[in-house]
């Protein structure tokens, strides 16, 4: 200090007093307590109070708001007791009015001979700029956290790599679906920790595609952490940094195998649909024609027999009753079929009415005994008519193979109309057949007895089909489908 | 991992019967520097840490068990039994003074006294109670502690964990124990100031001293008063004393006030 007097004799710093209170700091010192004794000038400017108030018995904590003196008894206090000092802590002091200057402090404690506390110095910068980034580096943190959450939660695999392969990041959907912890999959090359159909030499040339900047997209099929192959839809996008270099690729990886196996299944039911459809506009023309045609062709027959016997002998009369009891019989046989094929009475008064319709013509026309319960859950709401035909057509169908091969006396047929199932219940008391595996159906039409087309119908309507049969024990056809009612 | 080694117990002192220490919420075990030494001619002193604060086994913390100060009472225990405890003088500060009403509920055997340094049981102020916070001051205490964890407790943190066998590591670092992680502290920050126990007050058969600050702005004397009133069989005594660490910032009359009480 002598030797800069020498050279600087008249510069401010060699007066301490103008140092202590003009320097690039507030300087502020108290009691143990925190009751502040003495401040610098730089202190009584930052903090826009007078001396004199600073000096009145107020604590330096009380200059901080609520949440700052909550820390200071918490934190800060403590530190400066046991530790001796603190560095660095960021708060707010009260200035007059809302305002608030944010600050950072150091302070340090002083201690008499015996090792008592006797003061507290405290130092205290403007941090008003450094708040301002801070506040800028939590909100980008907590902004990166949340998206850190929304990545390992995701259920689609997403993952990193470098331009030679290696994964970097792996998240917690790609553990699930490919089996292989984070920390053994970064590291490793891509191709091997998602095993592709296409290996490593398609990679690559995907690779070169990224180079261009532009992102790809495909479906492969991979290996699963199961062992099993899955269809995955693979989004990736590069990313590039001046002057054009491929720094890293970022994938996402979708199991899609559900979706496709979905998209299947619909596609399937879907053509049974037409099928269904084209086969019923085929029965309908069908039975237009046979009415038409076969019916009018036959009324004229009738009417040519009745006029022959007016000029035909005794024996030849005879012999035409014969014929027009004949062609009666043909003529029965003719409007029924028309009607098996096209059943008006279905479209005016609804399943029910024409079931139970069906069910007594049948009956009359085959001798056979039935009996038809129909429980409805009494609204007046009409199903709707792919759910109305194609049940109305496996009772048909049911009734048919009854007719063809179970020599039944007595057929009962159920209709209940519950919350959201209806069931249809056709039991015979036939000679039945042993069902080497009773649901195996696609076995049965080899049978001849058209289950397949009945089990597909059900099908268009969502529901399932069920047949139980024993050798001489009766047949009964159980279907199960969903409810689903005209708006 | 033991429960000694997860809480880092550390037991010393010549007496028999021991005391247990339990920090409050902000810094660990070296709160007590200046209170044990007085303790250990006479009785055997058990300090430990939080999971979460000190030097405590920070892999051990689960948000889900330490949601409530259930789970910190649970740790309390374990400590116990581990150590085989009994007749326990039990000295809280803070929030700790809850966490052994908590345990002393769950297995009253082991307790003999709860000495409880500024004691809250609810902080934020309802109907006819006053606690002294709103639930906007709360708020704001929470953003505080985010913005310090910026400044210091983020560097240090995986310093101070990954450095347990090295413990000059850590003295070397700024304002270390009272450091953690970020995360942890703003969770235990909402746990204790966002718990009620104003119901669990009434049903301690443990006796208990209450040291109450003349002034502390986190637990005010009216606090300290309703405490008094709701735990059968308290004692409360108003220690001349500035802040909310009279151990800290009074630890002489601390000390006089303990031991008086334990010699009555």
């Amino acid at each position: 200090m002598n030797d800069q007097q020498e050279i600087t004799p008249n510069l401010p710093e060699n007066d301490l007093e103008q140092l202590y209170e003009f320097a690039p700091c507030g300087y502020i010192s108290a009691l143990p307590d925190g009751r502040i004794v003495r401040v610098n000038e730089t202190f009584v400017r930052q903090i826009g109070r007078e001396r004199s108030e600073l000096l009145s018995g107020i604590k330096f904590q009380e200059l901080m708001s609520m949440a700052g003196r909550v820390f200071y008894d918490t934190h800060f206090a403590p530190l400066i007791r046991i530790q001796g000092h603190v560095k660095e802590i960021a708060c707010d002091l009260l200035r007059p009015g809302p305002d608030k200057l944010p600050v950072l402090v150091n302070a340090v404690q002083v201690m008499d001979q015996s090792g008592e506390p006797t003061s507290i110095r405290f130092t205290v910068f403007d941090a008003t700029e450094r708040r301002r980034y801070e506040a800028d580096l939590l909100a980008a943190r907590r902004r990166s956290d949340h998206y850190k959450t929304i990545v390992q939660a995701s259920a689609d695999s997403i993952l990193s790599f470098d331009p030679s392969g290696e994964i970097k990041t792996w998240n917690a959907g790609a553990e699930r679906m490919f089996g292989i912890p984070e920390a053994n999959a970064v590291g490793m090359k891509t191709w091997e920790a998602i095993s592709l159909s296409e290996g490593e030499g398609a990679f690559q040339l995907a690779l070169r595609e990224l180079s261009s900047g532009r992102p790809l997209y495909h479906t492969d099929i991979a290996r699963a952490a199961s062992g099993e192959p899955i269809e995955v839809a693979i989004s990736l996008t590069p990313h590039i940094e001046p002057p054009g270099e491929l720094t890293s690729v970022s994938a996402i990886i979708r199991d899609v195998t559900e979706r496709q196996r979905a998209i299947e299944a619909r596609h399937k039911q879907e053509l049974l649909q037409n099928l269904v459809d084209s086969q019923e506009a085929e029965r309908q023309r069908f039975a237009r024609d046979l009415h038409d045609h076969l019916g009018q062709q036959l009324t004229g027959l009738r009417l040519a027999l009745t006029n022959l016997k007016s000029t035909a002998s005794p024996e030849t009369i005879a012999l035409i009753d014969e014929i027009q009891d004949q062609a009666r019989q043909i003529d029965r046989d003719l409007s029924f079929l028309a009607f098996e094929l096209r059943p008006n009475v279905l479209q005016e008064l609804g399943l029910v009415e024409a079931l139970k319709h069906f069910v007594s013509e049948w009956s009359r026309n085959h001798q056979i005994a039935t009996n038809f319960h129909a429980g409805t859950r009494g609204s007046s709401a009409r199903l709707i008519p792919s759910i109305e035909i194609n049940i109305y057509r496996i009772a048909q169908e049911s009734l048919n193979n009854v007719l063809k091969h179970a020599q039944a006396k007595h057929v009962s047929v159920i209709f209940e109309e519950r919350e959201n199932e209806i069931r249809l219940i056709i039991e015979d008391d036939g000679v039945g057949f042993a069902i080497e595996e009773k649901t195996d159906l696609v076995k049965l039409s080899g049978h001849g007895l058209g289950l397949l087309g009945m089990r597909e119908r059900a099908a268009v309507i969502g529901g399932t089909l069920e047949i139980e049969s024993r050798p001489n024990a009766g047949t009964t056809v159980f279907l199960k489908a969903p409810v689903s009612y005209v708006q | 991992m033991s429960t000694l080694k997860r809480n880092n117990v550390n037991v010393s002192g010549n007496g028999t019967q021991p005391m247990v220490f339990a920090h409050g919420f902000g810094c660990d075990q070296n709160m007590w520097r200046l209170i044990t030494p007085a303790f250990s001619e006479d009785y055997k002193t058990v300090l430990f840490d939080y999971v979460g604060a000190g030097r405590s086994d920070l892999s051990a913390y689960t948000p889900a068990k330490y949601a409530s100060l259930d789970g910190y009472a649970a740790d309390v225990l374990d400590i116990m039994q581990e150590l085989d405890l009994n007749d326990v003088i039990f000295v809280g500060h803070s929030v700790s003074a809850m966490i052994g009403v908590l345990a002393s509920l769950k297995q009253p055997q082991r307790f003999a006294k709860l000495i409880m340094i500024g004691p809250s049981p609810r902080y934020i102020n309802d109907t006819d109670y006053v606690g002294g916070f709103t639930r906007e001051g709360v708020d704001e205490l929470l953003d505080f502690l985010a913005n310090n964890h910026l400044g210091w407790s983020a560097a240090m943190a995986p310093l101070i964990m990954g450095n347990t066998d090295r413990p000059e590591l850590s003295q070397e670092l700024e304002n270390s124990f009272c450091a953690t992680d970020p995360d942890i502290a703003s969770q235990f920050a909402r746990v204790t100031f966002l718990s009620d126990n104003r119901e669990d007050l009434p049903k301690v058969t443990t006796p208990s001293l209450i040291l109450q600050s003349t002034e502390d702005v986190i637990a005010p004397l009216d606090v300290g008063n309703y405490c008094h009133q709701h735990l059968p069989d308290s004692k409360l005594v108003v220690l001349n004393a500035t802040g909310h660490c009279a151990h800290i910032s009074a630890p002489n009359a601390t000390i006089a006030a303990i031991k008086e009480y334990l010699t009555e």
